[in-house]
């Protein structure tokens, strides 16, 4: 029982990682604009997210090392240092939506204006991170986030022509009406949601937390291959639900309310409280994983004890950057900022930080002087080095695209 | 932090604000030809607006949703009809032609969003809007009727 619940780090890393706030939105939206036509950045997203979790997982179990204690030591310190600033700006984004999206999904139940919500949703983020034990917050939530299950019934009981959606899916276009910088900029979007920096270093550090050693490479390995299909399937339950529900009355979808539309038309009252349930978790999840990532970067980079195995007063550095980091959240969505408006620009910023911290991991998980024999196949090498040109193309074009297409307008 | 430190951290936020500024503003409509699409964007956008209270009356109706859900996205989808309207008639049209353009899209999509705002209403007093479908569904004709004719 205790090996079948150790998949939970991974089903929380891709609850927090592929349906956070902004990527339950993007993923509607493109739905409800693009149809299917988007799906295969999906399927694309998890094969290159599989590839880099498994590799910085096995690289944490065989090292028992942090991330960026690693990069810092293989490649300088100047190098480290601007992969940390660059990964701990889009983490920081990121953490700002997500708290901001827990209150978001509060007021959906309470209507409760998010504002007034939004600093309760802080303290609880920040206690949870303080108080509960790493297995058992990634249980509760993990598991909590599971609700958003309710999107592929959904979908199941829309009864679209899945002939035609195979169809659309595997024969992509751009559809009439929606110019092609536009299609690849949700494109680039989409695969940056896919492969955020943040889960990476939740799941290695997660690794680390959870005392993972060479016995548990079939752990890291069974994780990274349920999980992340799993957030890439709810990714495409969402979409799927969007294209059948908003696109044929041309419905942009801007809003968690809207998300939740297509379930509570489907499956009623019930459908509803399960797929709030589901927001819920899946925002504090992605909330707890920004939130404890931004310690981890910050405190392996500059070496000081990190993560919730040790108690606090051992590592007070790490609590102090996690706590600030939830501070400032707060204050930056008291200003009234956009929650999913800020997530989605973190969703492009990532894709144009990716290379820093897919290149560091890709070295280190060569490197026998680390890794002993474990050290990447010549099938995971190449997958890889083709993931490496995807991601760089992404990120130069991330920004030039943004631009041209006013974030999608 | 020495001066060359400063310098970086400077131009980091100098391209970093006016980067989100690019892609966040609306910029003026020089021809008539821009302004005429913007007023069919601003249909548009408000049409998805109509479309979503639609879809949340018709659920409400079938399924008794709480109120709490509903009020909220009503609303929600009032205020961003309510934005797309202000933002068009920031716009100063460039010509006498589009003064009729901007008064027909005004006059159309105003006439939404008070819609919106009676449904938004109705569901803060516990009460789903059922009685508005008909009223909503010609709105949005008219808003798709609007979108296409304005860019002709």
């Amino acid at each position: 029982m205790r090996k079948y619940l150790e998949v939970t780090l991974g089903v929380l890393t891709a609850i927090g990682g592929f349906v956070d706030i902004g990527d339950l939105v993007a993923n509607a939206e493109v739905g409800a604009r693009f149809r299917w036509n988007l799906a295969w950045v999906v399927v694309v997203g998890v094969v290159g997210i599989v590839l880099f979790a498994e590799m910085s997982g096995r690289v944490a179990t065989l090292t028992e090392r942090g991330t960026f204690d690693l990069v810092r030591e293989r490649l300088g310190p100047r190098f480290a240092l601007g992969n940390l600033l660059a990964s701990f700006f889009v983490t920081f984004l990121t953490l700002v939506a997500e708290v901001a999206g827990i209150a978001l999904a509060l007021e959906l139940a309470t209507s409760v204006n998010h504002l007034l919500l939004l600093p309760t949703c802080g303290v609880l983020v920040w206690i949870v991170i303080w108080k509960v034990k790493f297995d058992s917050m990634e249980r509760v939530f993990g598991l909590l986030g599971l609700a958003l299950v309710v999107f592929a019934v959904a979908a199941w009981r829309l009864g679209p022509d899945w002939s035609a959606v195979l169809h659309q899916a595997t024969h992509p276009g751009v559809p009439d009406g929606e110019g092609t910088p536009t299609y690849w900029y949700y494109a680039i979007a989409l695969f940056g949601a896919a492969m955020t920096p943040y889960e990476v270093f939740f799941f290695s550090s997660g690794a680390v937390e959870e005392g993972w050693d060479r016995t548990d490479l079939m752990v890291n390995r069974a994780n990274v291959l349920v999980g992340f299909p799993l957030g890439g399937a709810l990714s495409l339950a969402i979409m799927t639900c969007a294209a059948v529900v908003f696109a044929p009355r041309g419905i942009t979808v801007d809003h968690l309310s809207q998300v939740a539309l297509p379930v509570a038309a489907t499956l009623g009252r019930l459908g509803l409280v399960v797929v709030l349930i589901g927001f819920f978790a899946a925002t504090f999840g992605a909330a707890l994983e920004t939130g404890l990532s931004s310690g981890y970067t910050v405190a392996q980079y500059f070496g000081w004890p990190w993560g919730k195995r040790y108690r606090p007063v051992d590592a007070a550095r790490f609590h102090a950057v996690i706590l600030v980091a939830i501070l400032l959240a707060v204050a930056v969505g008291l200003t009234t900022v956009d929650p999913i408006k800020v997530t989605e620009y973190s969703i492009v910023f990532s894709a144009v930080a990716l290379p820093l911290t897919y290149f560091p991991i890709l070295v280190v998980a060569n490197d026998p002087q680390y890794m002993g024999d474990r050290v990447n196949s010549r099938l995971t090498n190449a997958l890889a080095s083709v993931y490496l040109v995807v991601i760089v193309v992404a990120a130069t074009a991330a920004i030039p695209l943004m631009i041209a297409t006013k974030a999608g307008m | 932090m020495n001066v060359r430190c400063a310098a970086r951290r400077l131009v980091a936020a100098t391209l970093l604000g006016p980067l989100v500024i690019l892609v966040s503003c609306s910029g003026p409509a020089r021809t008539d030809a821009s302004f005429s699409s913007k007023a069919a964007s601003t249909a548009d956008q408000a049409r998805s607006s109509v479309e979503t209270v639609v879809v949340l009356v018709e659920s409400a109706d079938r399924h008794h949703l709480p109120e709490p859900y509903l009020s909220t996205a009503i609303a929600e989808a009032e205020d961003d009809a309510g934005a797309a309207l202000t933002g068009f008639e920031s716009v100063q049209p460039p010509s006498s032609r589009s003064d009729l353009v901007r008064s027909r899209t005004s006059e159309v999509v105003g006439d939404a969003v008070d819609l919106l705002a009676q449904a938004r209403i109705s569901a803060r007093r516990g009460h789903a809007p059922v009685e508005l479908l008909p009223e909503l569904r010609r709105a949005s004709v008219r808003l798709d009727s609007l979108a296409a004719n304005v860019e002709r």
